[in-house]
């Protein structure tokens, strides 16, 4: 008898997720933590959560994300970009190249007409084009996540962040602000600083794409899908739950 | 003490055969003129800033390239006991070691500079190269007060036809082997400082383990193409990963097997010349880029391999630049391309990991499919 | 194109020349009509003496240039060379020259450098290599320009005695565009130049000439190629002098003011307008120099620069140094065009365009550079240098650390170096480059 549940893993860097899923595909449950160093501890006990709720002590388990490797309770280890793929698929149902842009990584994913890796790309070790970008200079403009889509669309101008180290920008906004500049300005500047690394990412990857999704915990930002919209002049579509599609990828690996 | 089984070696060859040792850094330059001169050659291709702390440190900025940073460190921190060392014409930041070894105090010994033309092969630039190493042996008479003599470099230039042909004998009958990637690349890579004669011994061996007679080894075919095989875990992430090397375009190996051999005539001079510009193409020379993707077609398509990994080291203008045109002429051929840049760190990194994991995914999935 | 068609874009090419400076006379005026009553001065103006005159000329010739460009293609062949390429040879021939460097300059100063690198990136250049490459291109592919039209090139021409970069620049060209490529090398010079090199580079000249010829079906003239060898050198000449006015005190010109003056000797080499455009400046220049007028109100300390300038912050950075009366009065930069040029010899053109271009000084080992950098201090009575670190430029940066601490050394100055590019904003950091600047002229006061 194969089993019918099936848990997906996505140990990222700054968070760690989980989704169990039916034969079908369909979401059982779902988890989500803040990160913790010690990878095997935190997803031993995360996993044994998710085992006790959906009511199956023996629901296989694959890994993905970057402590996919340090995962004891996992059967099986798939790489993040392979799952990306899936997972976003199996939402969209339709080919189109995937934006997940996560706490220390950036993956461009172009999916074939069946879900499967056409190509990819990552960033490389620098951080300017992730998630970090924003978390390491937001708290010197003193504005909350949830103001960001506000502030990005009440902009008039956008004040041009002209470094992309993340070192560098983190000094330059200080002065901007020093100098006046509008807060909302260098908010829509710094979203396009952001959109324009990614966009360098994907680059070739998104011309002739048929649809432009973005996942990641970036995604759930607004004022970022602006960004990414009007860099890329596409439309970009948010993938439902977006931060748990490696995870939901992952469990979806497991099946047969 | 980093290469200490290295600088055994060398000694030795120095003390009992009279071989003293003369450091050459990438990429490209006559080795068998060295042999000829019973010179033992010691490439260093990634040497770590941080194993010689003797070294200057401070002297080039931190957005060139780590083979450079590295061999600097190397030239002004190593003991590494050599009469001299050559600095061939290789990118403009080497040109710039080779100066700062020269004019500015940055080498203990006498540095030789083999500059190639760079550009397309033409009567004009075969005349240079011959006259270029001319002036390249005078030099390195000089340092090692040796004569070349006409004969020896003819026997040289056999041994080292020897060598490398059974270098290609092993690579291309690499599916037939059993031995892992990580440990054919350690025997591969002595050829940096061992002897030839040595190292034919050593590849006979390897070469006897060939036997067609048995399955290709499992696992997906992937063609590698860059300036250096490290770090060396990556044979093993991709052993993991179910992946092998199944063909090599590596400027150190793949790359220094001339295309084929002619008769070596009365004038040895000439052939050395002959053999240099029969070399495979390097974006070190600056040599058309069609050149190369026709060869990396032809290494895929001879292994059966369906993705061309580009590796290169960072900040490495030459292979950067390649980087875009191999991609459209690999992909155009049907090949997955797959980028990836390293720093002759020690460790795979998690994303270096990642992209070969997910690459060999990729392309296993379009075999199964 | 018929014959017909060629004979109109000929003269709509030629007519081009000769309505831009009337154009930018034009667009002057009504600049200043608009202007007029409000007196706006630029912030800083104070610091700076009154703007060289033949400024408005620069502008004139070069519109002229980038004007007529746009009719260039069916009218002249078209050649896009390196900065370095042995141009004169060209001339002859009727070649309208694009410089993609110095449009990638113009690029720079207008700040689109960083807009653009972005374009190429995206279509796959990876971003640690030279900053023009990476413009250029991404101009190409964008079509966005601050010249307008830039024609297409029947031949690309590049010469490797700047850096090897610009043969994988414009082999990439070349496969974009699919045109021919021909490439110069000029081995470096390591020590005395040595003669087998010299041979090859003056071999390699001579087949260019052909090639040249053959793209634009004409014939090969040595009279015209003397002739064109012999403006060259005189450009070459007249430009060194315009530098030299620096060592009067105080300075009639600033080092950026160099910047912004090169654009013709790297552009319209062996053109008679060069020459008459640094005829007229030398001319202004030198009645600066019996006036006693300085580019600066306050010249305190005179510094040295080395390396491209950064475009982008021209006007901060001078601004900066001159509110403390700090003039960069020499630049190796600048400089290396009028270096070489007295080894030319109308009488044997190629053999000495041999010895010109393969002896530029970037071309050569750093014991000749920093004898360089000696000798530029030394005649412009310079107490410190600026050696602009420029990660786009590997042939011209490494070694700076070591050149840096020697030129300190030997001729009792005060060095500092600058990490910066000279085009890519990116990886520029303002505040800290600035706070490092100023705490070297505070150094001078001390």
């Amino acid at each position: 008898m194969s089993p019918t549940v099936r848990i997906g893993i996505d140990v990222g860097s700054t968070t760690t997720k989980l989704v169990a899923i039916d034969e079908t595909g369909a979401v059982l449950a779902k988890s989500l933590e803040p990160g913790n160093p010690r990878i095997r501890d935190q997803s031993s006990r995360m996993i044994a959560a998710m085992r006790a709720k959906v009511g199956d002590a023996h629901a296989p388990v694959v890994a993905t994300g970057y402590g996919r490797k340090l995962v004891p309770d996992a059967s099986k280890v798939v790489t993040e970009i392979s799952c990306h793929a899936r997972g976003a698929f199996h939402c969209m149902k339709q080919p189109g190249v995937l934006i997940d842009v996560g706490g220390q990584d950036t993956k461009v994913i172009r999916l074939g007409a069946g879900g499967d890796v056409d190509d990819f790309a990552m960033n490389d070790k620098c951080a300017a084009g992730t998630g970090r970008f924003l978390e390491v200079i937001l708290p010197r403009l003193n504005v909350e996540w949830n103001e960001l889509a506000q502030l990005f669309a009440r902009a008039t101008e956008t004040v041009t962040i002209s470094s992309t180290c993340t070192v560098f920008a983190e000094s330059e906004v200080i002065s901007l602000i020093a100098n006046g500049q509008s807060v909302e300005g260098i908010v829509r500047g710094l979203h396009t600083a952001l959109a324009d690394r990614v966009s360098a990412l994907a680059g070739r990857m998104l011309a002739g794409a048929p649809a432009v999704y973005l996942s990641g915990g970036v995604a759930n930002n607004p004022a970022m899908v602006a960004a990414l919209s009007a860099k890329t002049r596409r439309e970009v579509t948010v993938v439902p739950e977006p931060q748990y599609v490696g995870a939901l990828g992952a469990a979806l690996s497991g099946r047969g | 003490m980093k290469d200490q089984n290295v600088r055994e070696y060398l000694a030795a060859q120095r003390d009992l055969h009279k071989r003293p040792t003369v450091v050459a850094f990438p990429t490209l330059y006559p080795r068998e003129v060295l042999t000829a001169l019973d010179l033992c050659a010691w490439e260093v291709w990634s040497a770590h800033a941080s194993d010689y702390p003797d070294a200057d440190a401070g002297r080039l900025q931190g957005y060139l390239c780590p083979t450079v940073r590295g061999a600097q460190a190397f030239l002004s921190g190593a003991e590494h006991g050599a009469i001299a060392a050559i600095v061939p014409h290789t990118c403009d930041s080497l040109q710039g070691l080779a100066t700062i070894g020269k004019h500015l105090g940055g080498a203990s010994v006498p540095v030789l500079s083999f500059r190639h033309p760079r550009g397309s092969d033409r009567p004009a630039s075969r005349r240079y190269l011959r006259a270029e190493l001319e002036s390249f042996v005078c030099e390195l008479e000089k340092v090692s007060q040796r004569t070349l003599d006409p004969a020896r470099l003819t026997a040289a230039i056999e041994l080292h036809r020897r060598l490398e042909a059974l270098v290609g004998k092993v690579l291309r009958g690499r599916p037939w082997l059993t031995m892992s990637d990580a440990d054919l690349y350690a025997v591969l890579r002595r050829m940096e400082w061992k002897h030839p004669e040595d190292m034919v011994v050593e590849l006979e061996a390897v070469e006897a383990q060939i036997d067609r007679s048995v399955p290709r080894r499992k696992g997906v075919p992937l063609v590698f193409s860059g300036m250096v095989p490290e770090p060396s875990g990556l044979f093993e992430t991709l052993e993991d990963a179910g992946a092998y090397v199944a063909g090599d375009d590596y400027a150190g190996l793949g790359r220094r097997l001339p295309a084929h051999d002619g008769p070596i005539d009365q004038d040895p001079i000439g052939s050395v010349v002959e053999r240099l510009l029969l070399m495979p193409p390097c974006p070190t020379r600056a040599l058309n880029s069609s050149l190369r993707i026709d060869r990396l077609r032809a290494l895929a398509s001879e292994a059966g391999a369906g993705g061309v990994v580009l590796h290169t080291v960072k900040f490495c203008e030459p292979e950067l630049f390649d980087v875009p045109l191999m991609r459209r002429g690999l992909e155009q051929a049907g090949l997955k391309v797959l980028h990836i840049e390293t720093e002759l760190e020690d460790r795979v990194t998690g994303q270096i990991a990642t992209r070969l994991e997910a690459f060999v995914e990729m392309l296993s999935d379009e075999r199964s499919a | 194109m018929g014959v017909l068609g060629k004979v109109v874009q000929r003269v709509k090419y030629e007519g081009a020349a000769r309505v831009a400076p009337s154009l930018v006379r034009a667009g002057r005026l009504q600049h200043q009509l608009k202007s007029r009553g409000k007196k706006r001065k630029a912030p800083g103006s104070e610091l700076f003496g009154p703007p060289l005159e033949t400024y408005a000329k620069l502008k004139e010739v070069l519109t002229s240039h980038y004007l007529s460009g746009r009719y260039a293609n069916g009218a002249v062949p078209v050649a896009w060379v390196t900065s370095g390429f042995p141009v004169e040879f060209l001339r002859p021939f009727g070649y309208h020259v694009v410089y993609p460097e110095n449009h990638a300059a113009m690029c720079g100063v207008q700040r689109m450098g960083v807009e653009l690198a972005q374009t190429s990136e995206e279509w796959g250049i990876p971003r640690d290599v030279c900053g023009y490459a990476r413009s250029d291109i991404g101009s190409l592919l964008s079509g966005k320009s601050p010249a307008g039209k830039i024609p297409k090139p029947d031949l690309l021409l590049a010469c490797t005695n700047i850096c090897q970069t610009v043969v994988y620049w414009y082999r990439t060209l070349g496969k974009m565009l699919d045109v021919p490529v021909f490439v110069i090398d000029t081995p470096y010079q390591y020590g005395e130049p040595d003669s087998h090199a010299e041979q090859y580079v003056a071999d390699q000249i001579e087949e260019c000439i052909h090639v040249a010829a053959r793209v634009a079906k004409r014939r090969v003239d040595m009279g015209a190629l003397r002739e064109t060898s012999k403006i060259s050198r005189e450009a070459s000449l007249l430009w060194g002098e315009c530098m030299a006015l620096s060592k009067h005190k105080p300075a009639p010109w600033t080092g950026f003011d160099q910047f912004l003056h090169i654009g013709p000797i790297v552009a319209m080499r062996g053109l008679p307008e060069c020459n008459a455009y640094y005829r007229m400046l030398r001319d202004e220049l030198a009645d600066r120099v019996s006036r006693g007028i300085g580019a600066i109100r306050e010249e305190k300390h005179r510094l040295m620069w080395d390396n491209l300038p950064i475009w982008y912050e021209l006007r901060s950075l001078s601004q900066l140094l001159a509110e403390r009366g700090f003039n960069i009065v020499t630049t190796s930069y600048t400089n290396g065009w009028a270096e070489t040029a007295p080894l030319f010899d109308p009488e044997d053109p190629v053999r000495s365009a041999a010895r010109v271009y393969a002896r530029v000084f970037i071309n050569r080992d750093l014991e000749y550079r920093l004898g360089l950098f000696k000798q530029l201090v030394s005649d412009y009575d310079c107490d410190g240098a600026l050696l602009h670190s420029n990660h786009s430029c590997k042939p011209y940066s490494i070694g700076q650390l070591d050149l840096s601490h020697e030129l300190a050394k030997e001729a009792s100055i005060r060095t500092l170096v600058v990490d910066a590019d000279h085009i890519d904003m990116r990886v520029y950091s303002k505040e800290q480059t600035e706070g490092r600047i100023t705490a070297f002229m505070e150094s001078f006061e001390t």
